[in-house]
């Protein structure tokens, strides 16, 4: 899906027809119910666009040279924001991770996206302690503490970050290896991942869209006044 | 001509690791991106703010790993989680993916393996400038953008990440020599 908006994004011309693209995804994203959890995204995407309006229309002195020089920009890069948060939101990691595995991705990737995933949010908490214990030791870092001690953050904060990386990295090797995990075997799984009937037709819909869209883009002359 | 050619062989070890380098090289990626976004929406001076940073992470993680493939491992995966994940921006898979085959292919031919400090600083240089390139023209060649930035502000942009990108290559390598030293890591 994401790719397909992708392409078709590049394809098509007409404002009319992104903003109208635009539109299903967002109704698609009220239909999955996620739209509140990717409100805090869409509005730093809303923020960006109306700075650099804003920034384009003063350097220029013009509101309407500054909208049709973005707005087709925008509208592209909103739709692929919107595909991709749809795609993130909507598909749990460890999902993702097997349908590559399906898809006979080497092991290699897999297994280390899978560790990537996973391990984000447990670094973040890692990283919090570790700034959390400093402070109970009645180290403060500012931001101007950082630029005039750096060596404090270094020895502070980053060394101890590495070395609880490299102690978590073995131990998910270890664990690993004691199930009988091999970096050169096929993996098999208890849950199996398959195409069922919603998502040929969803897809099959999707590209029924794709195809009237572009051939909207296209053939039709009336659209060519926006 | 009858040259064994070494086969490169990835362990559980090293996988899980490049898995939680990664993991911490994403952490410090969307901190300094945020961070700079904040302030300014222009993407050269996100993949300069960035470079730095992230560049001293990689450079550990091939510090221990050493082995040849391991950039190009580290950015499909990082690729396909910023294209696909967060932020979910497709152009960033080819800009990754093509920096880490670029990076492997430079430090191959040059030096063999990662480890010394100037595979490193090459490798995260070469990384970084492919990366930069590839970020601030595919958008255009795709189409999303109308007009594409100046071909020398591309080419500055490039080559500030680029010498940046070293810049870390060289802390991380000084980190990772201290780590070793210390007893820390292999």
């Amino acid at each position: 899906m994401i790719l397909g908006l992708t392409l078709i994004c590049a394809l098509i011309n007409h404002i009319f027809l992104l903003i109208s693209l635009g539109v299903g995804i967002l109704s698609l994203m009220i239909f999955s119910k996620i739209l509140k959890r990717v409100s805090t995204f869409l509005g730093l995407f809303i923020l960006f666009a109306v700075t650099a309006i804003a920034i384009t229309a003063f350097i220029t002195a013009d509101w309407r040279y500054a909208l049709d020089y973005f707005s087709p920009f925008l509208a592209r890069f909103f739709i692929i924001i919107s595909a991709g948060l749809l795609f993130a939101f909507t598909t749990p990691p460890h999902n993702f991770a097997q349908s590559l595995q399906q898809m006979k991705f080497p092991t290699a990737v897999t297994f280390t996206m899978g560790i990537s995933l996973r391990y984000i949010p447990t670094l973040a908490g890692e990283a919090e302690s570790i700034f959390q214990s400093l402070k109970l030791r009645g180290i403060k870092f500012s931001k101007w503490e950082v630029i005039k001690n750096p060596s404090y953050f270094y020895r502070g904060i980053i060394i101890p970050l590495i070395i609880r990386t490299i102690k978590i990295s073995d131990e998910i090797a270890i664990a690993a290896e004691s199930r009988g995990f091999k970096c050169d075997q096929k993996r098999n799984s208890l849950h199996k991942i398959s195409i069922g009937k919603n998502d040929v037709l969803f897809l099959s819909t999707l590209s029924l869209i794709f195809i009237i869209i572009i051939f909207l883009d296209k053939n039709l002359l009336f659209l060519s006044l926006s | 001509m009858n040259e064994t050619v070494k086969e490169v062989k990835f362990t559980t070890r090293d996988l899980s690791f490049i898995g939680v380098i990664i993991a911490l090289m994403y952490i410090v990626q969307t901190i300094t991106i945020l961070g700079v976004s904040a302030l300014t929406p222009l993407d050269p001076l996100k993949a300069i703010a960035s470079a730095f940073f992230v560049s001293i992470v990689i450079a550990i993680g091939l510090a221990k790993v050493k082995k040849i493939g391991t950039f190009t491992i580290i950015g499909l995966i990082n690729g396909i989680i910023c294209a696909f994940i967060l932020p979910a921006f497709l152009p960033l898979l080819p800009a990754t993916l093509l920096g880490g085959i670029a990076a492997d292919g430079f430090s191959k031919v040059s030096f063999g393996e990662y480890g010394s400090r100037n595979s490193l600083i090459g490798g995260c240089g070469m990384a970084k400038l492919v990366e930069t390139l590839v970020i601030l023209t595919f958008p255009f060649l795709l189409g999303f953008s109308t007009e594409i930035l100046p071909p020398l502000l591309i080419l500055v942009s490039a080559i500030i990440v680029a010498i940046l990108g070293g810049a870390g290559g060289l802390v991380g390598y000084k980190i990772a020599s201290e780590l070793k030293k210390a007893g820390a890591m292999e």
